[in-house]
């Protein structure tokens, strides 16, 4: 019997163990659940956090939080919601750290910023139906912008390749991609709305 | 040319390739992709590529955490089980209690008795001398009169040898002056009348000091009462009484005060006698004003131990209700809204683990919490964190 529970569980879905825990409230399962994404949870706490027992502890206290909020949430993609609950607390975390060391450190690294720019440009992007309109953006943009947009998007190179080619470094390539994309983004909106 | 992109998310795995460099080019290129889409996959492939930067082994800390999880989700599962255990550990430990209790009776009943003899005889002025020098030779280093006459008393003496002892230690706090040998026939009369206080009371708590049962009823109705505070005296130990009235108090001496106090009647006093059963009836209250400590505490404990914000509930909602609006008055282009944010009041009122509970908008959450934190810490009544949640408007 406990077998076919086990053999059972082996195909669930995330979904289904989230319905299973809101049906049964039972921890047990859930944890299971939390172990297929704890990887995720950690090296996202990381990212914020940036020290170890500060991540581990977050990883904990995440999953404390998750035993109580999932009861209460309706919560379609787990994944998803899971990264936004990681997230949350991490900047929480930071948030209360910083009433006490100050303001420097947390906004010196780029994590911070690219959170505060992320949330518009989270949905798929339809760039392909307006072509017309991405030519005229592209132009507009920075060139640092506008090379990295391009090599990335039609050449399909990855990040080095990029970094070889122009010379900009890796960690810039990233941030002209994003920073590019959000400005196609907005100049795009603009064009539809007018 | 509306090709639905799928958004397949890379697997940890590939994350892990792509951040060890084993990808080819292409591959590379596919992971920065979705990394550029979606927030999440950004996060984690920066959170392992700052993991290997920082030299952490992610994979042993993760198996590390999977078993922290496991334990964490089976301790919880587990512990119904081991709670008849618990209960069946608690009512051995409770006769086990009791028959030490009865046994330390019986023998501080055997001290008294001996006290007694020694003390009986004082009219007789030879007598005095050598009965209590017997018990103080060692310490006094008086030699020994003609023992002819204590010889009935060193047989008793092995038995309670250890009470002998502190009995004997207070005799010499007590008379320290007694160094000349004819000033000891004065002062050895008085210790056991107990006129020195501090001796009598040492004197109880060696001896006298019992395990009191009682009942508390309703003087009216003769009903049991549940959950009153029974107190006792100074020393501040109280307990409540169960689901049948009774209530149980460990090392009660005579004439010790005890209050028995419960919301809505009258507390009662009773001073504890020869008795170690006793039933106290309690009789309603007429104003709520004579409300004695021990019964507001009992109030206190009943209202679960909520924590209090740092003002009076109604000045401290018109200041919240103050910062959103400046708030909203300084963002005009957000959407207001209400925010049910849930939190932790530690146990010096600082507030902790907030959670965004309605899923509300992340800035409005964030203002929320900065308001609430400005506010300055609460009043935690609770003994430990106390997990409580606020609904904060913004309109």
């Amino acid at each position: 019997m406990f077998l076919k529970l086990f053999r059972r569980k082996e195909a669930q879905t995330d979904a289904d163990f989230v319905s299973d825990y809101r049906r049964t409230g039972e921890v047990a399962g859930l944890g299971e659940l939390y172990e297929r994404h704890i990887d995720m949870v950690f090296a996202v706490s990381f990212k914020y956090l940036r020290d170890e027992e500060d991540a581990k502890d977050a990883v904990m206290q995440i999953f404390e939080q998750l035993i109580e909020d999932l009861k209460t949430h309706e919560v379609h993609n787990f994944k998803a919601w899971l990264h936004t609950l990681t997230r949350n607390y991490c900047l929480m975390q930071l948030r209360n750290k910083r009433l006490i060391v100050g303001d420097e450190n947390i906004f010196e690294n780029e994590s911070y910023e690219s959170f505060v720019a992320d949330t518009t440009i989270n949905e798929a992007w339809e760039v392909e139906s307006r072509w017309n309109d991405l030519g005229d953006c592209l132009e507009n943009l920075a060139l640092e912008q506008r090379r990295s947009v391009e090599l990335f998007y039609y050449q399909k190179l990855c990040y080095q390749q990029i970094a070889e080619q122009t010379g900009y470094a890796i960690q810039k390539v990233k941030s002209y991609l994003q920073n590019g994309k959000r400005n196609l983004k907005l100049c795009m909106e603009g064009k539809q709305h007018g | 040319m509306a090709r639905q992109k799928k958004q397949i998310q890379p697997s940890v795995e590939q994350l892990q390739k792509y951040v060890a460099g084993k990808m080819s080019f292409e591959e590379e290129h596919e992971i920065e992709k979705a990394a550029l889409q979606n927030q999440q996959v950004d996060d984690t492939l920066e959170g392992f590529l700052l993991l290997k930067k920082a030299n952490i082994d992610s994979e042993a800390v993760v198996n590390e955490l999977k078993k922290a999880v496991k334990q964490r989700t089976q301790k919880r599962s587990s512990k119904i089980v081991p709670f008849y255990y618990v209960s069946a550990a608690a009512v051995v430990v409770a006769i086990g209690l009791g028959w030490w209790w009865t046994l330390r009776l019986n023998e501080s009943e055997n001290a008294i008795n001996y006290e007694k003899i020694v003390a009986a005889p004082p009219e007789s002025k030879a007598q005095p001398l050598p009965q209590t020098s017997k018990s103080e030779e060692e310490l006094a280093a008086v030699p020994p009169p003609a023992p002819s006459k204590s010889a009935p008393i060193p047989p008793r003496l092995p038995k309670i040898s250890s009470k002998k002892e502190r009995i004997a230690d207070a005799h010499q706090s007590l008379s320290s002056e007694p160094d000349d040998p004819v000033a000891l026939p004065q002062a050895a009369p008085p210790i056991p009348s107990a006129a020195a206080p501090a001796q009598s009371r040492l004197l109880a708590e060696e001896s006298v000091s019992f395990t009191l049962k009682g009942n508390i009823i309703d003087a009216e109705t003769q009903q049991k009462i549940a959950g009153a505070i029974i107190t006792l005296g100074v020393a501040d130990t109280s307990v409540k009484s169960n689901n049948q009235g009774e209530f149980i108090l460990s090392n009660v001496h005579k004439n010790q005060k005890i209050e028995v106090a419960f919301p809505g009647f009258e507390p009662q006093q009773y001073v504890v006698g020869d008795t170690e059963e006793v039933t106290v009836a309690l009789s309603k209250s007429n104003s709520l004003a004579k409300r004695s400590l021990p019964a507001a505490r009992a109030q206190a404990m009943q209202r679960s131990q909520e924590p209090i914000p740092p003002k009076p509930w109604k000045e401290y909602k018109a200041d919240l209700k103050k910062a959103t609006e400046t708030f909203i008055q300084q963002n005009p282009h957000l959407k207001g809204g209400k925010v049910l944010v849930g939190f932790v009041v530690e146990k010096d009122g600082k507030l902790s683990r907030f959670e965004n509970r309605n899923q509300a908008d992340t800035r409005l959450f964030e203002e929320a919490v900065r308001i609430l934190e400005a506010g300055g810490p609460w009043k935690s009544t609770a003994a430990f964190a106390y997990k409580t949640q606020i609904e904060i408007d913004f309109d």
